[in-house]
């Protein structure tokens, strides 16, 4: 375990988001290679972040976003 | 920043409020998307948007570091939405409304590891993930949203919330198990 991580947790998440140094990555993805349950464990979290990204292509309502975007014009306006 | 963003800036602080809507438009989905992930109803985060850009215009003239206005625009359209979701007071609001999935992201949700091949299960996990991220405690959600959702550095997060880095890391790393946690069943 690298000396800036206190458990698998922590490097997973790190190892996740490319926060571990090249030496650190290739200890995790040995330890990957050894350990089915630890891959199944961060394949499932890489999904979970994957579809987490939906919230950002949710669409609205063309209407709403036109009445939005007038009334925040019609708001500063009468500032 | 954008020259054009830089140049909408400039002008909306020497008065011409009519380059604001560039601005809107630059930031309007990013806004959206941390209201919606806050709220889950799509009115309350239409509204959301309506004041966090207003409240961003009257802050302008204050406005010193334009590297920062990103930020900015996410930290008053988070503390905005928890203030909504504060003031419900209990008040039930339904999570499923007018908004949708793209077709694009439907096809990501059917590429979730149990493979949900039928609407009403990829319906279900789009339901239960909003509901897992509305159930986090706010420091935890705004943290997740900012950083797996909206895609700011800690760094920044930090900055937005008062708090040390380490601090967001471990609010992160705990909401994001806590999601893993009730996605289970998913899986």
């Amino acid at each position: 375990m690298p000396k800036n991580c206190r458990n698998v947790d922590e490097m997973m998440n790190k190892y996740l988001d490319g926060e571990l140094s090249r030496t650190e990555r290739t200890q995790f993805e040995k330890m990957l290679r050894n350990d089915p349950s630890l891959k199944e464990k961060v394949d499932c979290y890489r999904n979970m972040l994957r579809c987490l990204k939906a919230f950002r292509k949710v669409r609205f309502p063309a209407s709403g976003l036109r009445q939005a975007r007038a009334a925040i014009m019609r708001r500063i306006s009468a500032l | 920043m954008s020259s054009e963003l830089h140049d909408a800036i400039s002008r909306c602080k020497n008065g011409d409020s009519g380059a604001f809507k560039v601005i809107v438009r630059a930031f309007e989905r990013r806004v959206l998307a941390i209201a919606y992930s806050i709220l889950g109803n799509s009115e309350e985060a239409l509204e959301v948007m309506q004041e966090t850009f207003y409240r961003v215009f009257k802050s302008l003239g204050r406005l010193r570091n334009e590297a920062g206005f990103a930020s900015f625009v996410c930290k008053v359209a988070t503390n905005y939405s928890i203030d909504v979701k504060r003031r419900r007071n209990g008040r039930h609001v339904s999570l499923d409304d007018e908004a949708e999935l793209p077709a694009s992201v439907r096809l990501q949700l059917t590429d979730y590891r149990m493979k949900p091949d039928t609407v009403a299960e990829r319906n279900e996990l789009w339901a239960a993930l909003k509901h897992a991220v509305a159930a986090l405690p706010d420091r935890q959600r705004t943290t997740l949203i900012l950083h797996d959702i909206d895609g700011l550095p800690k760094s920044e997060i930090g900055k937005i919330m008062g708090c040390p880095q380490g601090t967001v890391r471990s609010n992160l790393h705990i909401a994001r198990k806590k999601l893993q946690n009730k996605l289970r069943d998913f899986m």
